[in-house]
């Protein structure tokens, strides 16, 4: 099954990859990357992307899993929305990796719901409340239900940071380089049970 | 009268979905997502008529109701009241009195010879005849739909290939003892309902217009007024839309240029402009709702923007709300971002309604976004359009 995680900015598109090759052991030539701080050209963003998408539905190339980085949280919640529909259509079960900054997850969901009902007033769509799947001390998996007419349609997992990914794993921004965060991540990935609650998700 | 909630249960393709519009409504998806349905749907809610939907459905009215629903809904709430419309299946019992009735009533309305007794006793005898096969039966039954709305109730037939076959003795009969003429005409009658239904079915001040076609032809012409005439011309002047015209006309377009007049035929105007004309031509101060259907058809973009300035002006000054299916980007781009004056985009950040639809399995999903987050989703909106 193709799936796409959805994540907040460049520091979590290093986690990922470091997580998902080494310690989930997910071959990294299925995996397409998307940081839209590293494109070149702004103004043909949305093409970029859209070629990601394309790349991942394609039957003929190897990928299986998009991890694409946004600008914030409100961004991951507005492309979810957006491709809510395709996302089911192609049973992508989207998977969006936040920080919670020490809030609870109700403000997120709260947010999520605000926009999803704005948008799909009248199409007969419902969300599920948010179920806890699984807690470490630093981070929790929840999952969240899309159904049409009291039929499971698709699933929207969260994966949040209890504070955020900085904090937890010690990465200082403007202070360490990419390569020394590639260090200190795995340093956390491989002293944490943080692969468990991606294994939920996934 | 303005439409604040429709909702569909079963129509065409259609599974159910509710809308809520807003002064100005533009429907975009890819081929098959139901945008035309859904004009479909206001159009036989609110002009409810046998004639037009006869007309617009045969042979195919069965397939009105949705293949994986018993029945069709379509529920239209206006400012003031609720309009519905009701399609089912008939019950057999419904339907066989009712067809033969309608069939003898069809062929009375047009036929030559009213006063021929005997005739009429014989096509009874042989309709009843044909009526007691079950192959006719089943396929009347279902070919056939009952219409409901408020208090009325009719049913309306399509003459399906196998139905005529069925009834050929009876034709033949009918040709040739009624209308007297060798080649079996009635099959075309049947199915061109404007033969049999009386003119009265059309109503001649329409609150709501379905335009499919914003083309100008002489039949619409013939029909416009000197003050209509009148109306274009000052339009065309106020938004300088044709440089040193004069006179504005179906016949030709006066000029004048510095001291030189000389004219143009309107035929030989672009198909464009004359879009933009049939707009304004199809519109009265009874109009309130306006139906169309990819109206940016033969149209340069910048006739586009001057489209939706018109309509804009429309709805603020006439009070007409519309509905619009399209496939053009330039649209998109008009309505979302700033190509309009000020007064125009504001105008839309409060009454621009896109409605996007997606196909999801059997299922259509309408998802609703202001001008705000059209703009936000244009490139996305626009990925729909080509096709992605």
């Amino acid at each position: 099954m193709k799936r796409i995680i959805l994540s907040e900015g460049k520091n979590d598109t290093i986690f990922l990859r470091e997580l998902l090759t080494t310690r989930i052991q997910i071959d990294e030539s299925k995996i397409l990357f998307f940081d839209q701080n590293s494109q070149d050209t702004k103004k043909k963003l949305k093409f970029i992307e859209e070629d990601y998408f394309d790349k991942l539905q394609s039957e003929w190339l190897p990928y299986n899993l998009l991890v694409k980085s946004e600008s914030g949280k409100t961004k991951i919640i507005d492309v979810t929305i957006s491709k809510l529909v395709n996302l089911c259509k192609q049973r992508y079960d989207p998977i969006m990796l936040i920080d919670l900054d020490g809030n609870t997850i109700d403000l997120f969901e709260d947010k999520l719901k605000k926009k999803f009902m704005n948008r799909f007033r009248g199409a007969n769509l419902t969300l599920t409340s948010c179920e806890l799947l699984q807690k470490i001390d630093e981070a929790s998996v929840w999952s969240i239900k899309l159904c049409k007419d009291d039929k499971t349609i698709g699933t929207i997992y969260i994966i949040g940071f209890h504070l955020n990914l900085e904090d937890v794993t010690g990465i200082k921004n403007n202070f360490h380089t990419d390569e020394e965060k590639k260090v200190i991540v795995n340093n956390y990935i491989k002293n944490s049970h943080i692969d468990k609650i991606f294994k939920k998700a996934l | 009268m303005k439409i604040n909630e429709i909702e569909i249960l079963g129509f065409k393709g259609i599974p159910h979905l509710t809308i809520h519009p807003k002064q100005i409504n533009i429907l975009v998806g890819k081929n098959n997502t139901g945008k035309t349905s859904i004009l479909e749907a206001i159009n036989s809610t609110l002009e409810l008529s046998m004639y037009g939907m006869q007309l617009k459905y045969e042979p195919h009215l069965s397939n009105l109701i949705n293949v994986n629903k018993k029945e069709s809904k379509v529920v239209v709430k206006l400012e003031n009241e609720t309009k519905y419309l009701l399609l089912k299946s008939p019950e057999l019992k419904e339907i066989i009195p009712e067809f033969k009735k309608q069939l003898i009533d069809k062929i009375k309305a047009i036929s030559p010879r009213r006063n021929n007794k005997a005739g009429w006793e014989k096509t009874e005898e042989l309709l009843d005849k044909a009526l007691s096969k079950n192959d006719l039966i089943s396929e009347i039954e279902r070919e056939s739909i009952r219409v409901e709305s408020g208090n009325k109730v009719f049913y309306i037939f399509s003459y399906t290939d196998l139905i005529l076959k069925e009834i050929e003795p009876l034709l033949e009969y009918i040709n040739k003892t009624i209308f007297r003429v060798s080649r079996n005409v009635f099959p075309i009658l049947l199915r061109q309902p404007r033969f049999i239904y009386p003119q009265t079915e059309e109503k001649s001040k329409k609150t709501l217009t379905f335009i499919t076609d914003l083309a100008i032809n002489e039949r619409l012409i013939s029909t416009l007024t000197k003050s209509k005439i009148n109306e274009i011309e000052n339009y065309l002047n106020d938004r300088k839309i044709l440089e040193n015209l004069e006179r504005f006309d179906f016949d030709k377009l006066l000029f004048k240029n510095n001291e030189n007049e000389y004219e143009i035929p309107f035929s030989f105007m672009g198909d464009g402009f004359k879009s933009l004309i049939g707009l304004i031509t199809r519109t009265s101060n009874e109009t309130k709702i306006i139906l169309i259907e990819e109206p940016e058809n033969h149209m340069h973009p910048i006739y586009i923007k001057e489209l939706i300035r018109q309509i804009i002006d429309f709805s603020i000054s006439k009070d007409i709300q519309f509905f619009i299916t399209t496939h053009n980007s330039d649209v998109l781009d008009v309505v979302s971002t700033d190509m309009l004056e000020p007064k125009y985009q504001d105008y839309l950040s409060k009454e621009l309604n896109i409605i996007r639809l997606e196909c999801l399995d059997d299922d259509i999903i309408a998802q609703e976004l202001n001008r705000e987050e059209a703009l936000e989703e244009l490139e996305e909106l626009k990925l729909d359009l080509r096709g992605r």
